[in-house]
């Protein structure tokens, strides 16, 4: 059988049993980083690779990271300033103002186990004023803040509430047939963030 | 949009959807434009990687949860599914998959690591970069492996010995 025979019944053919568990969004990030003994992260490999909700994720983080080298790459390393400068704007930021020290947002970098699930809108919806969400509880959460950002991602308002639902109001003048992103991201008892994904809606 | 070139690259060899590449970007907007408020400090050489990774890493967990909830709203906590394949596809596989599958479940480790990503469709620079194998090494374990393979099948009778020595 040649390469391409192999391919096609290799790819036709569906295990009936995974080796071990579902891995941690963190072994995916070993797996990535080439971190650890070779030996576990071919058996973590063993699994990801023949399962149909990790394989996806692992090619999402893959993306990530040649993404942003793809970007880095183009960057001039002389200094980090430039080099954030020319990140920022290969990804698409626009113009940027450095002003002074302020702390870096704490949870840009931190990972987190729970997340807020956005119940609406969904992404993509076209809906009529007012704008309500809804998203699911989360556990220990003190509070939830809503924020409304432009479709450039500036921020437009920010309300705080404790319910898990919201009407956006009038005040935020939210205009007919344009677009907007909206995110839900909780606080919790030890103040910490969690957050919704980033949804983009249009108005009717 | 150099990001979004490079990582739509993999998102579409893979067969992600565009919308997962979308999702990423805005993250990693999100993350800029709050990185900006804050005033840049902590940008170094590795910052765009590790808020990228963070970023797709918190897209996983959230789908996950996403995943959970909805199987609990159907019929209350159940295990994460493991295959897609029920019975009805299983009886559907051609014996020859199923045995060329097998085949690869017997190499040895390192081999049948390179040989599946082969197999699944990923290139050579792709395998070497994720095991965080040189060039060679790749090259030696697939090439065994693929002979591995293609000897397993020959003593069950499947494909030529000249394919084989090929
Ligand atoms: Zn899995």
């Amino acid at each position: 059988m040649n390469d391409e025979e192999l391919r096609r019944e290799y790819q036709r053919s569906a295990s009936a049993t995974l080796p071990g568990a579902h891995p941690e969004p963190e072994q995916l990030e070993l797996l990535l980083n080439g971190d650890g003994p070779e030996a576990e992260r071919l058996a973590l490999l063993e699994h990801v690779l023949r399962c149909p909700t990790c394989g996806p994720e692992l090619d999402l983080l893959r993306s990530a990271s040649e993404g942003s080298r793809a970007a880095e790459r183009r960057a001039p390393a002389t200094r980090w300033l430039a080099l954030a400068a020319a990140a920022l704007l290969m990804i698409g930021i626009g113009t940027l103002t450095f002003r002074g020290r302020v702390t870096p947002a704490a949870d840009v970098l931190r990972g987190k186990s729970a997340s807020v699930s956005l119940i609406e809108p969904f992404a993509g919806a076209s809906i009529a004023r007012p704008v309500r969400l809804a998203w699911h509880r989360v556990d220990g959460a003190t509070s939830y803040r809503v924020e409304l950002l432009s479709k450039d991602g500036e921020l437009i308002s920010t309300w705080n509430t404790a319910d898990t639902a919201f009407a956006i109001p009038d005040s935020a003048r939210v205009a007919a047939s344009e677009s907007y992103d909206v995110w839900v991201r909780a606080t919790l008892a030890d103040r910490t963030e969690v957050s919704s994904p980033i949804v983009r809606f249009s108005v009717k | 949009m150099r990001f979004a070139r490079f990582a739509g690259r993999i998102a579409h060899d893979r067969g992600l959807h565009q919308e997962d590449v979308d999702e990423l970007l805005q993250e990693l907007r999100v993350r800029f434009w709050r990185a900006r408020k804050d005033g840049l400090r902590d940008l170094s050489a590795g910052y765009v990687r590790r808020a990228a990774i963070s970023a797709a890493l918190d897209i996983i967990r959230r789908r996950r949860v996403d995943r959970n909830v909805s199987i609990e709203d159907q019929d209350g906590a159940r295990p994460l599914p493991t295959l897609a394949a029920g019975p009805a596809e299983l009886l559907d596989q051609s014996e020859l998959a199923q045995r060329v599958a097998r085949a690869v479940d017997g190499l040895a480790p390192p081999r049948r690591a390179a040989v599946r990503m082969y197999l699944d469709g990923y290139r050579r620079e792709e395998i070497a970069e994720l095991l965080h194998w040189s060039d060679a090494k790749t090259r030696n374990l697939l090439y065994r492996g693929l002979a591995d393979l293609r000897a397993v099948l020959l003593a069950q009778g499947i494909g030529s010995t000249r394919e084989n020595v090929q």
